[in-house]
């Protein structure tokens, strides 16, 4: 046996030589248009620059409190808010003097036109379109969010837990006191909150991940399959079992490229949109809800978005999976649809992962086991893979 | 010094045996592999290759079983498959430096060796071309070339020579002819020319067996006196198709010049002219069921019986 040649390729280049192979430009187009005709890619700047039509007065008050009064606003500065509120009511008041319309309503404050909309077939349906076309829109819109934070900071958190406290368990209650007893309140309204977690960007750039790792990965083994590869592979030094795990750790490098590039693009939305101000508010607060871990904004994303990258490495062994043990492009592609379509139509993965509010005495532990058995599945099946490949060749 | 060895090993598909029962030994040289399509030389190549595990017996390289020894026996090892793939939009350059990695080359030693191989198969100044533009005979230069990659001293090369033009074949014989001086050269064709001038020795296969194992000549002196050319008119031709083996025949004016090969019993006209066998002849002769499709005649090499 002849000695071994000294420098070898070492694995990295090895695994960078098989991820490289995958970014060819007519995929990669494809990957961008199916991402966009989705909206996926879209979405997050929907909701953060929802533009002119749609603007978002909670968003924009809590940002002006943060930069009056900080992250934290307490009772004094709670004070000061209403005050400067005063002086756009003030200003309301003059605007429904001077028009006629509210006049044959016979109402002459901001008060009483607030306390007539309340009232049953109080018939301000009129005067609310006649505001929101005329010149003082932006105005009664914020007074109207103003009003709704202000009921919220006075009901405390008796509702922060997503449950009345006398459900609270003992942990939850304990987290409860220790947060009343701080000396202000977090400025980080639930409308920012929502827009990420629940349903929302978290949602959406979960899926884009999945996807776009998919299309990505699909063809790294049926890719050399197809051009005729596979024996000159399997004769090389490497081998089909350890080029089986290069390919492997290539789709998983994809998964986490493509997560790492969502996050960035989520958080250059983000920096530019008025919920950047927010991002060092505390996630627990009367104008939110109640967290068990003192978390920012910020490293709330970023925890939870870590499951965005779980399930791109998901999406990626089940992708190299298919791969691996389709016989043609058409069954693979049938099979990475069908698998993203239960992910992302089956609430009980999807959402239930993201959905996690980081509430309840445990509140990591569910999603933490669907994502660990999930990722257990993927390693399971790169193994079935493995098996598969050696018994394709032995025939 | 033999480097390869075949001991008792078959393969069988299922019900289906296609080899069995081969004993081999591969020292330095070249060894050409005759036999017609489907007689199972692209399977022995394959484990020979150990891309195949034999289903009986066993192959060693260096006294070791392939199985055992894996990479350190595939570092050793160039392969050109019968049929080989690449990406269209690869140029030659990145091709061979993509399987150069993957036999463990580091980048600079694979760059170099892929530029001279390139050069070496004449190649070298459309290493940046994409291979979509190439000519079959072009790709499978390019093959020829990864297979060399490593430096192997085990190269099994599997019908090396479709698509190549008669001047490219010259150049590949005479460089099979220098690789065999210090590795083991094991070729697989059907084109008879191809390895009677440069192997070293011919293995042919036939039913799944070993047929024959010698050098080019003696295997041609199974058909020693047996070969012979005559002319013939029209009216006799299908007649002696019947009672001879033909190995060629050219329609002339007034008839047909013919070269055929006789039973040992047979006794010569004195019109027939001997002639020398070549290897062409042979493989013609000991094939002539496998494309007739009859059962086969020749059952045995060295006893000449029944060939």
């Amino acid at each position: 046996m002849n000695k071994r040649r000294k420098p070898r390729a070492s694995n990295a280049r090895l695994i960078g030589l098989e991820f490289r192979k995958l970014f060819m430009p007519k995929r990669l187009v494809f990957a961008a248009f199916i991402l966009l005709c989705g909206g996926l890619w879209l979405y997050p700047f929907q909701v953060l620059y929802p533009g002119p039509q749609f603007p978002d007065y909670e968003t924009r008050i809590a940002a002006e409190m943060e930069a009056k009064y900080g992250t934290l606003i307490d009772d004094r500065e709670w004070e000061a808010f209403k005050q400067d509120r005063a002086e756009k009511i003030a200003e309301a008041d003059a605007y429904i003097q001077a028009d006629p319309l509210f006049a044959a309503a016979n109402l002459d404050s901001y008060e009483r036109y607030m306390k007539r909309g309340q009232m049953p077939n109080g018939g301000t349906l009129e005067l609310d379109a006649h505001v929101r076309s005329g010149p003082k829109k932006e105005l009664f819109e914020e007074l109207r969010k103003g009003s709704e934070l202000i009921v919220r900071y006075e009901d405390d958190y008796r509702w922060t837990m997503g449950k009345g406290t006398a459900l609270m368990n003992e942990a939850e209650r304990q987290r409860l006191q220790e947060i009343e007893a701080r000396s202000g309140v977090s400025v980080l309204p639930s409308s920012v909150f929502y827009a990420y977690a629940s349903s929302g960007i978290l949602y959406r750039l979960a899926m884009t991940a999945m996807l776009t790792t998919a299309l990505l990965v699909m063809h790294i083994h049926i890719g050399d399959r197809r051009a005729g590869l596979s024996e000159l592979q399997g004769t090389s030094r490497v081998g089909r079992n350890k080029l089986l795990r290069i390919k492997t750790a290539a789709a998983l490098l994809i998964g986490t490229m493509v997560s790492a590039i969502l996050l960035a693009v989520l958080l250059i939305a983000y920096r530019f949109s008025d919920a950047w101000d927010l991002m060092g508010a505390d996630i627990s607060g009367r104008f939110n809800f109640l967290f068990m871990y003192d978390l920012t904004f910020l490293q709330y994303i970023l925890l939870t978005y870590g499951a965005v990258f779980v399930l791109s490495w998901i999406a990626a062994l089940l992708t190299a999976f298919y791969s691996a043990v389709a016989p043609n492009l058409q069954l693979l592609a049938a099979a990475i649809v069908v698998t993203l379509f239960f992910f992302f139509k089956g609430d009980f993965i999807l959402n239930r992962l993201l959905d996690f509010m980081l509430y309840g005495s445990r509140p990591l532990l569910e999603p933490s086991l669907i994502l660990g058995g999930l990722l257990l599945l993927g390693i399971a099946l790169t193994w079935v893979a493995q098996k598969q490949e050696t018994w394709r060749w032995s025939r | 010094m033999i480097m390869l060895t075949v001991r008792g090993a078959g393969k069988r598909y299922g019900e289906t045996r296609v080899l069995e029962g081969l004993d081999l030994e591969f020292g330095s040289g070249v060894y050409g592999l005759l036999a017609p399509n489907g007689a199972g030389k692209t399977t022995l190549l394959k484990m020979l290759a150990g891309l195949l595990p034999p289903t009986e017996g066993e192959i060693l390289y260096d006294r070791q079983p392939l199985a055992a020894l894996d990479e350190r026996y595939r570092e050793v090892l160039g392969y050109l498959p019968q049929r080989f793939g690449y990406y269209p939009n690869d140029t030659p350059l990145k091709y061979m430096q993509y399987l150069a990695a993957i036999k463990g080359m580091d980048r600079r030693e694979s760059l170099k060796r892929s530029e001279e191989l390139l050069d070496l198969v004449a190649l070298g100044e459309v290493k940046r071309k994409k291979m979509k533009t190439f000519s079959g005979g072009m790709i499978q230069r390019v093959g020829i070339a990864q297979a060399l990659l490593n430096d192997p001293r085990v190269l099994i090369l599997d019908e090396p020579t479709a698509g190549l033009d008669p001047k490219e074949r010259a150049r590949f014989r005479r460089l099979l002819t220098r690789l065999g001086r210090d590795r083991t050269v094991i070729l697989s064709t059907h084109v008879v020319s191809d390895v009677e001038s440069a192997a070293n020795e011919i293995l042919m296969l036939k039913d799944g067996r070993l047929f024959a194992k010698d050098r080019p000549e003696a295997v041609c002196e199974v058909l020693n006196r047996r070969v012979y050319e005559t002319k013939l008119t029209d009216a006799e031709i299908d007649e002696f198709r019947n009672r001879h083996v033909i190995l060629a025949e050219r329609g002339e004016p007034g008839g047909w010049s013919v070269r055929f090969a006789v039973s040992e019993e047979t006794r010569p006209f004195e019109s027939w002219q001997a002639v020398e066998p070549g290897l062409e002849d042979v493989f013609l002769y000991v094939y002539r069921d496998a494309e007739q499709g009859k059962k086969p005649a020749a059952t045995s090499w060295k006893s000449g019986v029944n060939v």
